[in-house]
């Protein structure tokens, strides 16, 4: 199990996006970041991975830092992370099961065991027997199931999923949500993932991180998110609170 | 109103303005073209840095290989064959004043082993190629795919560049030398039919008057231009923003910056080569 320090992060892109950033992960704890629109929530799963550079602040990943590593050390980083991206990011050219394949292959997994990974991850998220299907044949769904397929293949110590359930119809977005906390806790894996869909995610996080400006200004138990007197995080679960004087 | 009236400081402040505009405009566009010559040099250098020692993708490399040769045959095919008839066709006149029958072999082997042959097919390998990895690449961009390749610990630059930077290497030197021939096929023919010169005078004229170095200066310029459209086919596409429409605008900038850049490398290498 690792863990995950963001300390003092900031970033900005012609305007301050990220002003000062700051949370742990809980070490085998599945924690979802919500926040509203536009607040950076994905920027943040993409700092935590290294594929967006932090102006200023400290990333580090089981004591490790992300911010300021060269390539050779977020490539190691990296392959103990899996990462599912917001509009599935599956390789078009490839088949559904060579997309799941593709990073084991990489990591030089004999094809015997490469197989029978690849049919018992498709397995798991209810898609057995789709290796040879073409990926844009699949629905929205489908394409988020292989993408936690390919997410888990390596067994990670750490999971990041940026928005899992978006553009799914409730039911379907419940199910991912569902899949993403089994995964998580069949590996006692680390989990952070970013939704807009706070109600859902809240109730199968251990922890809630809800960025809002720049800052987060909710970090706590997710069970208990819904009852904070923060005025957005009230307004995210729907309630409305009179602002504090 | 006078030019001395009220409003005659925005009057003047406008004309500043415009006056302005085409020196911001040109600025920019300088700014432009420095910034994506940097983008690509800096690529190019990366690039050399991962060849020693070699470290890509070689299924890639395979694959990449298959589909840009097999792919632009026919085409470069019929656009060779073609040319070296247009070649003659356009030389006939003059061939027929002079009497000069006996050096069309050395005429059209000339222009189409130097300068022809490598150009035109690098103009075609450049849009159908060229603008196909910019655009591929510029999709797999905007659709997050070259960031899964980084989140999964691959390097882009190993896993998509490389192959294709030396795929487009290899193919369009290949493409080049059957392009040469096929081009060199049609001006025999021609020259045949219009001229009624033997095919047998015409290739003697040519083996008589050319040299391996004539064909190898070929191979080098077309080497040249396959490493241009390579690198800014890579680097437009793998710096595209805006979704859909700035793949658009990828494809079209590789198109364009390539171009211009293979008559201005041809002009050089002309110089360097003679």
């Amino acid at each position: 199990m690792i863990g995950v320090v963001v300390d003092g992060v900031g970033k900005s892109f012609r305007r301050p996006v990220l002003r000062d950033v700051r949370f742990v992960l809980r070490p085998g704890a599945l924690t979802a970041l919500v926040g509203p629109c536009g607040s950076g929530k994905s920027l943040l799963l993409r700092l935590v991975a290294g594929l967006e550079r932090a102006d200023r602040g400290r990333i580090e990943i089981d004591g490790e830092p992300v911010t300021g590593a060269d390539a050779r050390r977020l490539a190691r980083l990296r392959s103990r992370i899996g990462m599912l991206f917001q509009n599935h990011a599956l390789f078009d050219f490839m088949t559904v099961g060579e997309n799941v394949a593709f990073p084991l292959r990489r990591m030089g997994w004999d094809e015997p065991r490469l197989t029978a990974r690849v049919s018992e991850r498709l397995h798991a998220v209810g898609l057995a027997g789709y290796e040879p299907r073409a990926v844009h044949g699949l629905s929205g769904g489908q394409k988020r199931r292989v993408g936690i397929a390919r997410a888990t293949a390596a067994e990670p110590a750490l999971l990041l999923f940026d928005e899992p359930t978006a553009g799914l119809d409730p039911v379907t977005g419940q199910r991912i949500l569902e899949m993403v906390r089994h995964e998580q806790r069949a590996r006692g894996a680390t989990a952070l993932v970013v939704s807009s869909d706070v109600q859902a995610v809240a109730g199968v996080a251990d922890a809630l991180l809800v960025l809002h400006e720049g800052r987060i200004v909710y970090d706590g138990p997710a069970v208990l998110a819904a009852h904070s007197d923060e005025p957005i995080v009230a307004e995210l679960f729907g309630r409305s609170v009179e602002a504090r004087a | 109103m006078s030019p001395t009236g009220s409003d005659a400081p925005f009057a003047s402040q406008a004309d500043a303005h415009g006056a302005a505009r085409p020196l911001e405009t040109l600025g920019a566009a300088l700014l432009d073209i420095a910034i994506q010559l940097g983008g690509v040099g800096l690529l190019a250098a990366r690039a050399a840095r991962r060849l020693l020692p070699p470290r890509l993708d070689a299924l890639e490399l395979g694959r990449q290989l298959d589909r840009m040769t097999s792919g632009s045959l026919a085409v470069v095919v019929a656009t060779a064959l073609f040319t070296g008839a247009i070649m003659v066709v356009q030389a006939a006149p003059m061939v027929q004043r002079f009497e000069a029958r006996e050096l069309v072999g050395w005429g059209a082997g000339f222009a189409t082993l130097r300068e022809v042959g490598p150009l035109l097919i690098a103009l075609v390998f450049n849009g159908r190629v060229g603008a196909f990895v910019a655009a591929e690449l510029g999709t797999m961009t905007v659709t997050d795919q070259v960031d899964a390749l980084r989140a999964l610990a691959i390097d882009p630059l190993e896993h998509l560049v490389l192959p294709r930077l030396l795929a487009m290497l290899v193919a369009i030197v290949a493409l080049t030398v059957i392009g040469d021939l096929v081009a060199i096929t049609g001006a025999v023919a021609t020259s045949w039919l219009l001229l009624d010169v033997d095919p047998r005078a015409f290739v003697h004229s040519m083996t008589e008057l050319l040299g391996p170095a004539d064909f190898l200066v070929g191979c080098v310029k077309s080497a040249v231009f396959g490493v241009l459209i390579g690198l800014c086919s890579c680097h437009f596409g793998l710096t595209v923003r805006g979704g859909a429409p700035g793949v658009g605008r990828a494809v079209h900038s590789s198109v364009v910056a390539s171009a211009a850049g293979i008559f201005v490398l041809d002009y050089v290498s002309t110089f360097v080569l003679e």
